[in-house]
């Protein structure tokens, strides 16, 4: 009889802690810097030459590639401001649809 | 009490040991190399035989002991160019060379844990010619590879034998491509 109300607290527990998780992973991608703190996704740049960046952006699995890009977009946008300029040429562009499954335990 | 602190002591040693071989170390440039039984040596005649300079590598991360093991600047050249010397398209000479390559490691995709662990290494190789700069490749080429419990027990060790495997087979793939390209006979020599 007293391990009904246990039974009962670990059962909404379960849940509870299903649909956090659920809300905590969120939807798509957005435009948030990769760190320390948020390694996997997101954009990151790096400086190849005085004019010229490399910015790569990693989505999550439910992000599409249409949005990868124009998070890749804002990013270039953004940097080309920080750097004083008006404009900014895409020299090159690669799209790469990556293994999802990186835990092989 | 002795049983007790002897015990102490023991645990106290092993944490040690632990951590001070628990710092992560950079990948090594031997570990980078292109294997050469997947591709042959370039023949003589070929216009890019004894033909490329290496101008510049960059793109890479120094390890910090205390996070995760990077790939450097200096790590990924000396592996380029030992494959590159190895299957005959270095040049010799850094002056009167028809080619000049550049190489930028654009991203290093690391796992965050797990017992085995896939690194994806991005990286753009341009290669043009000395004379009127023409860009003959230019491209980013992707590799996997991973590096399992049997690898290395220690995390950060695993991590980093992903990270040399995940190069070489980058290099390697360059190295197919190079082999394969075609290029018109130089008339800069």
């Amino acid at each position: 009889m007293g391990s009904m109300p246990f039974i009962k607290m670990v059962w909404w527990s379960i849940h509870a802690l299903l649909i956090l998780s659920i809300l905590a992973c969120g939807g798509p991608t957005g435009y948030t810097k990769k760190d320390a703190w948020n390694p996997q996704y997101g954009y990151s740049d790096k400086r190849i030459d005085n004019d010229e960046f490399s910015i790569v952006v990693t989505g999550n699995p439910i992000t599409s590639k249409e949005h990868v890009a124009q998070i890749a977009l804002l990013r270039a946008a953004y940097l080309t401001r920080e750097e004083g300029r008006t404009h900014f040429l895409i020299l090159k562009q690669k799209v790469e649809v990556l293994d999802t499954e990186k835990l092989i335990t | 009490m002795n049983h007790t602190n002897h015990i102490m002591r023991r645990v106290a040693v092993i944490l040690l040991f632990i951590l001070l071989n628990g710092c992560a170390t950079p990948a090594q440039p031997q570990q980078m190399m292109a294997q050469s039984i997947s591709i042959p040596r370039i023949d003589q005649t070929s216009p890019l035989y004894h033909a490329i300079v290496i101008v510049k590598v960059h793109g890479g991360e120094q390890t910090n002991p205390f996070l995760t093991s990077k790939v450097g600047d200096q790590e990924l050249e000396q592996a380029l160019r030992e494959s590159m010397r190895q299957h005959g398209f270095l040049s010799e000479s850094i002056t009167d060379v028809p080619y000049r390559l550049e190489a930028f490691l654009v991203d290093l995709k690391q796992p965050l844990s797990g017992y085995t662990l896939i690194v994806d290494s991005f990286i753009r190789y341009k290669l043009s010619s000395t004379g009127d700069g023409n860009v003959i490749y230019d491209d980013i080429i992707t590799a996997s590879d991973k590096a399992t419990v049997d690898d290395a027990f220690y995390g950060p060790n695993r991590l980093k034998i992903a990270n040399e495997r995940s190069i070489r087979a980058n290099i390697t793939s360059f190295m197919e491509r190079l082999f394969s390209l075609k290029v018109p006979q130089s008339t800069s020599r």
